[in-house]
C-alpha cells in the first residue's frame, strides 16, 4: 500500500513525508471496490472517511425515484471528511465505484486519535482537509446572495435532472481530488 | 474579563502550554468598538478574528443558497467569531456588528501566520477549528442546494 501510494498520489506522499505516510498506514485499512459497488448511502450513518488513492467514484442522489449523478471523485480526494470534522457522521451522498477503485480507509476513532494532539501527520491532514474544504466553502461564498424568496421558485426549462453540473457544484463535490488542492 | 484568562478557560486553547497562552496573548490586539461597528460583513473578507471580552455582537445573515435568514444569534464575553478572516480572501459567512460598545481582542492574518509558523501546536489547533468550522459550514449548504434543487 506504501508502493501503491507513493505511485499513485506523489504530492500528498511528499506532503505527509515517509513517517507520517508509514503511521497512516498503521492506523487506516485498504479497501478495494469493483464498478458499481456502493462505498456510501446518503444520510446513513459513517463510521470513517477515506482517501481515494485509484480508480474513480460516482456521487449521487436520488431524485424523483432516479439516480442523477452529482460529480465525479478522482485520487486524491477525501471521503467523508465533512461528516467527521461537521460532527453530523452522515453521507451527504450516495458514493458508487465507477471502475476499480483503491481506498484508504481511516476510521473516525482513528482519525480523532491521531488529530487529538499534534503531531506532524495530523497537522498536514487537517492543513490539506483546511485547503480542499476552503476551495468547496468558497464555491458557495462567492456566488452573490439571493434575494429572500417570496415565492416558490418557477421550473426552469429542462428541469433540475439535465442541470447536473449545477447540483454537483452546490454539493460541493469536486470532480478530482487533485484538482483543487 | 482580562484576555488571558478567557484563553485559559477556552475549550479551544485550555490545553495549551504557559509559552503558547503567552505567546497567543501577546499577538492579540485589545480594541474598544462603538455600537454599529461591523466586525464582518458577509461576502467581504473580514480584517481579522475576534474574541469578545465585553459586550454583544450581533450576528446576522442569509443563507446564500436560498437566501433565507438566519436566526439572529448574539455573542458575548468568551465567544470567538470570524476565523474565516485566518484564510487568504475568504469571504465572511455572516454579519457581526456591536451591540453596543464591545472590547474585543483580535489577531489578523499576518500575525497569525507569524504564530503559527513559530508555535505548530498552536497553529494546528486554528487550524483544527478552521476545518470544522468550514465542514459544519459546508454541510449546511450542501443541505440548502439539495433541498434546493429537488424541490
Amino acid at each position: 500500500m506504501l508502493v501503491e501510494i507513493q505511485e499513485q498520489l506523489p504530492a500528498f506522499a511528499r506532503q505527509v513525508g515517509q513517517e507520517g505516510l508509514a503511521r497512516l498506514l498503521e492506523v487506516s485499512s485498504r479497501v478495494g471496490l469493483h464498478a458499481g459497488d456502493r462505498l456510501l448511502r446518503r444520510g446513513q450513518p459513517t463510521d470513517s472517511l477515506y482517501l481515494l488513492v485509484a480508480g474513480t467514484l460516482a456521487a449521487q442522489v436520488q431524485h424523483a425515484q432516479r439516480t442523477v449523478e452529482v460529480g465525479r471523485i478522482g485520487a486524491g480526494a477525501w471521503i467523508g471528511e465533512v461528516s467527521v470534522l461537521s460532527g453530523q457522521m452522515t453521507a451527504s451522498a450516495d458514493v458508487v465505484a465507477v471502475d476499480e477503485v483503491v481506498l484508504l480507509r481511516l476510521r473516525h476513532q482513528a482519525f480523532f486519535e491521531l488529530t487529538g494532539h499534534f503531531n506532524p501527520l495530523a497537522d498536514a491532514l487537517v492543513r490539506m482537509m483546511v485547503v480542499t474544504l476552503t476551495a468547496r466553502v468558497r464555491g458557495f461564498a462567492l456566488r452573490e446572495i439571493p434575494a429572500p424568496p417570496v415565492a416558490p421558485p418557477a421550473a426552469r426549462a429542462g428541469g433540475v435532472l439535465g442541470d447536473y453540473g449545477w447540483l454537483g457544484r452546490r454539493l460541493g463535490l469536486r470532480r478530482t481530488g487533485q484538482e483543487e488542492v | 474579563m482580562e484576555l488571558l484568562q478567557l484563553i485559559k478557560m477556552s475549550a479551544n486553547f485550555g490545553a495549551f502550554s504557559e509559552t503558547e497562552v503567552a505567546a497567543l496573548v501577546e499577538a492579540m490586539m485589545v480594541s474598544e468598538f462603538a455600537h454599529g461597528h461591523a466586525f464582518t460583513r458577509q461576502g467581504m473578507p473580514a480584517a481579522a478574528l475576534y474574541l469578545v471580552l465585553e459586550g454583544a455582537v450581533a450576528v446576522t445573515g442569509r443563507d446564500i443558497v436560498n437566501g433565507a435568514a438566519y436566526e439572529p444569534a448574539v455573542l458575548r464575553e468568551g465567544e470567538l467569531f470570524s476565523v474565516y478572516a485566518l484564510l487568504d480572501d475568504m469571504p465572511s459567512d455572516v454579519d457581526c456588528s456591536a451591540s453596543g460598545p464591545v472590547r474585543a481582542a483580535w489577531l489578523d492574518r499576518e500575525r497569525w501566520q507569524t504564530l503559527d509558523a513559530r508555535y505548530p501546536e498552536l497553529g494546528f489547533q486554528f487550524q483544527f477549528m478552521l476545518a470544522s468550522k468550514l465542514a459544519r459550514d459546508l454541510q449546511r449548504l450542501n443541505e440548502s442546494a439539495t433541498t434546493a434543487s429537488t424541490r
